[in-house]
């Protein structure tokens, strides 16, 4: 009788065989796509059964030692780009919550008591059947209601809009997305549920919310952006701008703009964490807020970055 | 006598000796320094200097094949991530000014005439506001800072760190932001305001997101036979708890497409710019320019009149599929 073992083992021997038939392209391809299902054991499987030929060939640590130093600096531009352009997303977006939130306290006042809203956010709209509103249905009252009054303090404003210049009637669909992120920026009231047993009667607000994703992403880059620097500093022996370098875009467009992109360098990073450091400052003393009694929470920020830096010369090993 | 040419033969002969002793490890290091400062003629000495082994391994073409589906693939992920997350910036600092200018209208209009601001961001603020800021601040900035301040304090907003020498400063901030909303006086002309510079970005940004968006799109369905979201997950990583918060975001197809549909205004705006562009040029080099060929500026006009982002994709596609065709394995 066949063990299992041995129906294991006749099994392999087929998909080995098949596997081993395969023209270059075909594995290349089959590659591609197992590696977007993440599985890995066929991808070794896939590797394994390629046929073996003989070469002359440029030392092949060598070649495959330069690519790595490409990728690796792609890498590293591509986490700081993107990381540094989150935390810019993240302030604009507590600054427009903000601005808003004065922006309703004032219109509340400008209305002379028509137009009262509360610490949560909410106030009496007019019904859509009783005013004239801008816009239509789809809207709730509200949303409809302050749009309705941003778009009329526009028509009084001196600036512009580059893309409705001369068409201000254009911008309508800007007023009710700024209406609506005006009302989410307050905390939510829950004093009236019926969940009675929750320590908080209130959802902080957006504003909170916003500040704390600030934070995280701040703790990210600090890790991050000093981990690349001393992988480069300390395991490539040179600076992190010339790690960056390697992969930089080599010119700009025939127009001269480099869009997206904002020049990533070592000193737009020192100056990003400064900027903000206020709130890696307040860090320690949260974590002790958030700590359950007892608990010891330590977050050593500087040991996190030499951490993920000796965790990259581990992942890359270069030769 | 040695002839310089003999000598430079024989600097030659050492240095390629020198280079040849190298082991991997040693000429990897050297690489990545000359790379760094970017030595190019350094970097093909060491290449061509590089020992030629026999080897008996893995199919060469696979190997190589699969590194550069990789890369391509990483590249692509690097590249429509970066826009991604640009234009979320962009679009947030455009709503931002929208929201500082009229909040500054709303106080203009409050104060009944006593406090203005004109259209190059010039604030007039009456001299009743209390300008508590400390003389290293322009009175108007902290006269409106305190203002923003005291509408905070009596609506019992909270930030999430909320302390006196934060929040202070803050509003200040927020003010001189505000005030660069319009346009800037320079001289007899104007610079364009920080909202229309977010805007352009946004504008761009989106353009460029657009082409790069089909192109990856393309490639992946044409030239290798699988879908975006295939193509994109060849190389990114495990998703971990909290990652949202921070990025990367894995971008897919369909979020792609949703940005892409939420900003068509945009699209239209660039493709409309670029093609107005094209229009001025056409009728060659404006006079207060030397030196420039005539005939070619107005070619680039008249190609640029006809500016279509479709075509740019057409064309960038055809450009990966070849240098795809070139490397092994395809």
């Amino acid at each position: 009788m066949t063990s299992i073992d041995d129906l294991q083992h006749d099994l392999k021997g087929v998909t080995d065989t098949v596997l081993g038939d395969l023209s270059t392209e075909e594995r290349i391809r089959i590659f591609a796509k197992e590696a977007a299902d993440g599985n890995e054991e066929f991808l070794e499987q896939l590797a394994d059964t390629a046929p073996r030929k003989e070469y002359t060939a440029t030392d092949l640590d060598y070649l495959n030692g330069i690519k790595k130093v490409g990728a690796v600096s792609l890498q590293a531009r591509h986490e700081l780009q993107t990381r540094y352009q989150v935390i810019t997303e993240h302030e604009t977006t507590r600054d427009k919550y903000m601005a808003l939130m004065l922006l309703n306290e004032s219109l509340s006042r400008l209305s002379r008591g028509a137009f009262e809203i509360d610490g949560f956010g909410n106030f009496d709209a007019p019904d859509h059947d009783d005013t004239e509103y801008a816009y239509g249905k789809q809207q709730s009252p509200s949303i409809a209601y302050l749009a309705t009054k941003y778009r009329e303090l526009w028509e009084d404003v001196p600036a512009e809009l580059l893309v409705d210049e001369g068409d201000r009637a254009g911008t309508a669909e800007v007023f009710p997305e700024l209406a609506a992120s005006g009302l989410i920026a307050y905390p939510d009231d829950l004093s009236a549920e019926t969940f009675d047993d929750l320590d908080d009667d209130r959802i902080p607000s957006e504003v909170h919310e916003t500040e704390f994703r600030l934070l995280h992403a701040l703790v990210d880059f600090h890790t991050r952006f000093h981990g690349w620097r001393l992988f480069a500093e300390e395991h490539l022996d040179i600076t992190l701008d010339e790690l960056l370098d390697i992969s930089a875009p080599e010119e700009e467009d025939v127009a001269g703009n480099i869009h997206g992109i904002n020049e990533i360098s070592e000193r737009l990073c020192e100056n990003t964490l400064s900027m903000n450091r206020d709130y890696l400052e307040a860090l320690p003393t949260l974590l002790e807020e958030w700590a359950d009694e007892g608990e010891n929470i330590d977050l050593d920020l500087d040991a996190n970055a030499q951490n993920f830096a000796d965790g990259l010369a581990d992942a890359v090993d270069l030769p | 006598m040695t002839r310089i040419t003999d000598l430079h033969q024989d600097v030659k002969n050492v240095q390629d000796t020198v280079l040849r002793d190298l082991d991997a490890d040693e000429r990897v290091r050297m690489f990545l320094k000359a790379a760094a400062e970017g030595k190019e003629d350094r970097i093909e000495m060491l290449r061509d200097s590089t020992p030629r082994y026999e080897y008996e391994t893995r199919d060469l073409e696979f190997t190589h094949g699969a590194i550069e589906a990789y890369s391509l693939s990483s590249m692509a992920n690097a590249e429509l991530e970066r826009l991604y997350t640009a234009i979320m910036m962009y679009e947030t600092a455009r709503n931002m000014h929208v929201a500082v200018v009229l909040l500054n209208e709303a106080l203009e209009q409050l104060s009944q005439g006593h406090f203005t601001v004109d259209e190059y961001g010039n604030a007039d603020t009456p001299a009743s506001w209390p300008h508590d800021y400390g003389p290293q601040y322009d009175p108007d900035e902290s006269r409106l800072a305190g203002k923003y301040r005291e509408l905070w304090d009596r609506n019992d907003l909270e930030l999430a760190f909320d302390t006196e020498d934060r929040s202070r400063p803050f509003f200040a901030e927020m003010a001189a932001d505000g005030l660069l909303s319009y346009r800037t006086e320079v001289m007899e002309n104007y610079a364009p305001a920080s909202m229309a510079r977010a805007e352009k970005h946004l504008i761009d940004t989106v353009a460029e997101f657009y082409r790069a968006f089909h192109t990856y799109r393309r490639l992946a369905e044409e030239h290798l036979d699988m879908t975006l979201d295939e193509f994109l997950g060849a190389s990114q990583t495990e998703r971990l708890p909290f990652d949202d918060r921070t990025g990367p975001r894995r971008l897919t197809e369909e979020e792609c497409r949703d940005v892409l549909e939420r900003m068509q205004q945009y699209i239209d705006a660039y493709e409309e710019s670029q093609q107005k562009v094209g229009e001025v040029l056409a009728e060659g080099a404006p006079d207060a320019v030397d030196g420039l060929d005539d005939d070619e500026i107005a070619a680039t006009g008249e190609l640029m009149q006809q500016y279509d982002l479709d075509d740019m994709v057409e064309a960038d596609v055809a450009d990966l599929a070849e240098d795809l065709e070139d490397s092994p394995g395809f």
